[in-house]
């Protein structure tokens, strides 16, 4: 595919502003970690709910609700987006009230460590690394750039990635947030458009007939809620590693750099309302893929639904404007988990560990450095992941397994037990590598279902354990291990004020 | 038929939603910094 000169020019202009924000930075001068990493907590409702939105929002959201959408109809939006978009409501009541409960702390990982001990602290700080090492969003600038520019898949990865890194790098947090506002507004209206133009170009009725055309029957379970496949265990999985949510550094990260926590559970809730909308929108967009697919206008496949109803439907200028959106959607991603994966390394890893009496400017260096170190990573791993949606559920069950038990257990129990931290997050790191290992080796690879599934017998029956059902294994022993260590060693320590300093 | 209708009337009100929402947030934001910018330029005057 080619753009034409007026796409081009959009394209060039957007990315132009994104270095244009990196070099107004580069000339501020930065004080403190506080100013870096959380803009010195002077974020307001508007910048707020604008970060928020195209943080969580990224090139795997929108891709894969196109995906799901081209295959499995509007089911693909209750599986997951419905789910993920409740827990976004129920963060705005609990994220507000962390803020309040931990005043002065930087992380989610702070309090942890402050809670339970440096255990504790190393194992949810790689669990994190692990989930902000921005791979698959650095693969969906890749992908669009080759499609677009039509440049190698490396060669776009690396653009993307630089430009990201450039002002993430320069600005910390303050810049960040002020591309994901700007991003923002270019994704929302760039998705609108992808999925309103050929729905009015074509109609209800036609797009009926290219859905029954495409399947070859009777297409009602594109509109049906279940769509006739997802089953209540396939929900459930869906559901809990839809928990993400509530432990998600990048959100935690916009808690703590809010200016008020009003302002924190005001954001949430318009969060979880747009991230509803633009999903759902997207999850329409590979509908139209598959309708159009039938009707003969197009010839695409799931993965690829997205970009192929874009470039063919969308008049000259307004494919620009997707392109823009869908960068925006992989970069306003990117940029924030690379300054947490900094954070992570510098703020969370290396300053309790090795030297707790570090100064604020080296601190801010070093998380500099952080970012270009995460950044060189996911560029790498980028080149070696096949499959995304794999990808996607080893790092969130790493992030769910380790960090969602001892946070709110250091939040909201009265006692601080170290042993139960510890134990918990300790099995939730090594128990989800060991069942992805065990899995991935004893286990074979199912085309249907795309996931390595290992069936073991116990007591007499045949069990089918997937890739995906480890979180439904680990996070309940962790859970029980935490509840039973913290009943039987109830000692207290206090978090708060100490966990600030 | 009914449900398509239902749903494409969803895509109505969504692009909708999206498209006002997101321009509504960046007029606030502006008028945000404009504010303060103001605030700013008024203080330094009164110093001065």
């Amino acid at each position: 595919m080619q753009l034409t000169s007026v796409d081009l020019t959009i394209v060039i202009i957007y990315l132009c502003a994104m270095l244009w924000v990196a070099v107004y930075y580069a000339s501020k001068r930065i004080g403190s970690f506080e100013d870096y990493y959380l803009a010195g907590r002077r974020l307001t409702l508007p910048i707020l709910i604008g970060t928020l939105i195209s943080t969580y929002f990224g090139a795997d959201s929108f891709v894969g609700d196109a995906e799901m959408g081209f295959g499995m109809g509007i089911s693909g939006f209750f599986s997951y987006c419905a789910v993920a978009a409740l827990l976004m409501v129920a963060l705005a009541y609990v994220g507000a009230s962390i803020k309040n409960r931990t005043p002065g702390v930087n992380t989610p990982i702070d309090v942890i460590g402050a809670s339970y001990g440096p255990i504790s602290r190393i194992s949810c700080a790689v669990g994190s690394l692990c989930y902000v090492t921005p791979v698959v969003n650095v693969m969906g600038m890749g992908f669009v750039f080759k499609v677009v520019l039509g440049i190698e898949f490396w060669q776009g990865v690396v653009l993307g990635s630089l430009v990201a890194t450039v002002y993430t790098f320069f600005g910390g947090m303050m810049a960040v947030a002020l591309t994901d506002l700007i991003q923002y507004v270019i994704l929302s209206i760039g998705v609108s458009l992808a999925v309103l133009i050929p729905w009015v170009q074509h109609g209800d009725r036609t797009i009926l007939e290219g859905l029954k055309a495409f399947v070859g029957g009777d297409p009602s379970f594109y509109f049906q809620v279940t769509g006739g496949w997802m089953t209540p265990g396939l929900l459930i999985t869906y559901a809990v590693t839809a928990l993400s949510v509530l432990c998600e550094p990048t959100l935690f990260q916009r808690v703590y750099a809010a200016r008020t926590s009003k302002d924190v559970r005001r954001a949430l809730l318009v969060c979880a309302f747009m991230y509803l909308v633009l999903s759902y929108l997207a999850v329409m967009i590979g509908v139209v893929g598959a309708a159009t697919t039938g009707l003969g206008k197009i010839k695409t496949v799931a993965s690829e639904s997205l970009v192929s109803v874009a470039t063919n439907f969308l008049p000259v200028g307004f494919v620009g404007l997707f392109v823009g959106g869908f960068l925006a959607a992989s970069m306003s991603t990117v940029d924030s988990m690379l300054l947490v994966a900094g954070g992570n390394l510098a703020y969370d890893l290396y300053k309790p560990l090795f030297k707790p009496r570090i100064g604020e400017q080296e601190l801010v260096g070093l998380t500099k450095y952080g970012v270009l170190l995460a950044s060189g990573v996911a560029i790498l791993l980028s080149f070696y992941f096949g499959r995304v949606m794999g990808a996607w559920v080893f790092v969130a069950s790493m992030l769910v397994n380790t960090t969602l038990i001892p946070l709110y257990g250091a939040v909201y129990l009265r006692r601080k037990v170290k042993l139960a931290g510890e134990i918990s997050s300790a099995f939730g790191l090594v128990g989800t590598i060991l069942y992805y290992f065990l899995v991935g080796r004893l286990g074979t690879f199912d085309e249907t279902w795309n996931t390595y599934i290992w069936t073991v017998t116990l007591f007499g029956r045949q069990v089918r354990l997937w890739h995906e059902y480890n979180i439904l294994i680990i996070l309940p022993t962790a859970a029980l291990l935490y509840f039973i260590a913290y009943f039987v060693f109830s000692r207290g320590t206090g978090i708060g004020k100490e966990a600030a300093r | 038929m009914t449900s398509i209708a239902l749903f494409s009337l969803l895509i109505y009100v969504g692009s909708a939603c999206a498209i006002v929402g997101s321009l509504l947030i960046l007029y606030y934001f502006l008028k945000e910094v404009f504010s303060a910018q103001k605030t700013t330029t008024s203080a330094t005057i009164e110093k001065r």
